[in-house]
């Protein structure tokens, strides 16, 4: 959790530093001298992502967490964004994540949120600040729970290599909260995740 | 139009949210689980069987070996024992695999099978089928009796707490032989095709279903007084004046039944299922017993045997033995091979592990 945090406030102290800035500095050129801005309205993009994932409440320790009730995981995403200014974006993602637990049951999560970002720019980095709303399908054994609640923030590091590719790192957060008739059953799961991802813009 | 085409989209992805919403409890079913033991006694368990021997309670089970381990008299106020499986010798039974065990109140008896190679076909099948007993568990002796050695040979017992209650049966091909030692008597009064017995009623009731047990509890003389059994996916009840109403249905087929004070435990094709008993012992709906049974015995395997020592004990008071199998593969179920063998609760322990 303390590491989120600081990944975010890393992340925002950055765009303080962008924001104080007088100069256009995400405006590329062309070679014909035209000013290009890295994204504009209408702009699209479809983000592809492989995370690797830790359970933060269910006990155990980082970075393996196998005394936990839940250890490390993995997880794949895929989402399209499409940009409203040149700064501001929304879109959707779907992933699929799984953690083994300590009995030897494999836990698994489908969230699909809708989400918005803010992403300034220095130079040819972008960094994306997202937060997220969906529904997610639970399984565990032959247990299901759909719809469920999902809440996510994500915040990262890209650099675009090409016009069409960008390429960085992000660290997402996941809230699953579990809601019952009976209360004492009621429960959440918080999620970090690690992502290492490619986005095409188009 | 546009606007009508769009409203009928979202009511019908509501609807379908809500026709398939499903809240099943998860977070709360994985803080309970526990870290998995080393299993002991792994493989597909067809038996598990009470026999005395000096004066001392076993239990015996079988997974092409066998396998006992002494009873302790009342396990709440000892140590919680886990595992502790000693391995028998097989003396005569040789390379046989021993696939199913019973016992009266004397001997023990084993059914193995001696499998060959089938070359041109690439399989392996059975090639005989042999029936032994035994008074230690260790040295056995051939009944002489001649089984098929492709039919369907069911060797079962009624497995009662009171030593003194005890009786085996084989059916072979519906025909059925009550053993005795080295003889094998046959049963022309038994015309159904029973697979499983219990004592009540002051003799042997027989089952054509797999499932029965009784309230009877260990250790006194005291004749039990309800009776269950499994008829596909229901459990019936029997109180010495009949059958009592209603049914219960499981959900699942019923593999094997044991009873405890508040509980009755059944194995199914889909786990081990708690269901409380009302005031007349009947049985009520499932129940959250309050362990890791649901990450253990999970919906991934078949629970082909469940066993309370004690049935005098509450169900969270006794020590109680359960085998998981599961069909298919574990890549499409979900099932882990690790998982297939013996498991218990222990009171002192509180939770369900592998043995």
């Amino acid at each position: 959790m303390k590491r989120f945090f600081a990944v975010v406030c890393a992340v925002l102290l950055t765009n303080a530093v962008v924001f104080a800035q007088e100069s256009d500095d995400d405006d590329v050129y062309d070679d014909t001298g035209i000013m290009m801005r890295l994204n504009q309205a209408g702009d699209q993009y479809i983000n592809i992502a492989l995370m690797v994932t830790f359970p933060l409440n269910f006990g155990g320790e980082f970075p393996l967490y196998r005394k936990g009730q839940l250890s490390i995981g993995g997880s794949g995403m895929l989402g399209y964004h499409r940009f409203l200014t040149s700064m501001i974006a929304v879109g959707a993602d779907i992933s699929f994540g799984y953690h083994p637990t300590i009995g030897s049951n494999i836990f698994t999560y489908v969230p699909l949120v809708v989400n918005a970002t803010v992403q300034p720019t220095l130079y040819k980095f972008e960094f994306p600040i997202t937060v997220g709303i969906g529904m997610a399908m639970e399984n565990y054994l032959n247990r299901t729970y759909f719809p469920g609640l999902v809440l996510k923030a994500n915040a990262g590091v890209f650099f675009r290599a090409t016009p069409s590719w960008s390429f960085g790192l992000a660290d997402d957060f996941t809230f699953l909260p579990q809601w019952y008739d009976e209360a004492k059953y009621n429960s959440y799961g918080c999620f970090n995740s690690v992502q290492i991802c490619a986005r095409y813009h188009f | 139009m546009k606007k009508n085409v769009l409203t009928a989209a979202c009511l019908a992805t509501m609807l379908a949210f809500v026709a398939t919403a499903c809240h099943d409890v998860i977070f709360d079913e994985i803080r309970k689980e526990v870290k998995l033991a080393d299993a002991q006694v792994s493989g597909d368990i067809n038996s598990i069987v009470r026999f005395g021997m000096v004066g001392k309670e076993y239990l015996f089970v079988q997974s092409g070996n066998i396998y006992c381990k002494e009873l302790k008299a009342d396990p709440t106020t000892s140590e919680p024992y886990e595992g502790q499986w000693k391995k028998t010798t097989k003396g005569d039974i040789g390379n046989g695999i021993v696939i199913g065990l019973a016992a009266d109140t004397a001997y023990l008896y084993a059914l193995a099978v001696r499998i060959e190679e089938d070359e041109d076909e690439g399989e392996n099948y059975s090639a005989e089928q042999t029936l032994y007993c035994s008074t230690d568990g260790n040295e056995w002796k051939k009944i002489d009796l001649t089984l098929p050695p492709k039919g369907r040979n069911t060797l079962f017992c009624t497995n009662s707490p009171n030593p003194a209650h005890r009786k085996a049966f084989l059916n072979v091909n519906k025909t059925v032989y009550e053993l005795s030692g080295e003889t094998a008597a046959k049963r022309d009064d038994i015309s159904d095709d029973p697979k499983a017995c219990v004592w009540f009623g002051g003799g042997v009731t027989f089952s054509a279903s797999g499932a029965a047990t009784t309230n009877e509890t260990a250790g006194t003389d005291t004749e039990p007084t309800l009776r269950y059994e499994s008829s596909g996916k229901k459990i019936l009840t029997y109180s010495m004046s009949g059958k009592l109403e209603p049914d219960r249905d499981a959900g699942y087929t019923i593999h094997s039944l044991a009873c405890t004070k508040d509980f009755l435990l059944a194995g199914t094709d889909g786990g081990l299922l708690y269901f409380q008993l009302d005031d007349n012992g009947l049985p009520n709906g499932t129940t959250d017993s309050g362990t890791n049974v649901s990450s253990t015995l999970s919906s991934y395997y078949e629970v082909h045997n469940v066993l309370a020592v004690d049935p005098s004990k509450n169900a969270k008071g006794g020590d109680i033995y359960g085998t998981t199998v599961f069909s298919g593969t574990s890549s499409n179920t979900g099932a882990s091979a690790d998982n297939q063998g013996l498991w218990a609760y222990y009171p002192g322990r509180g939770h369900w592990n592998r043995e």
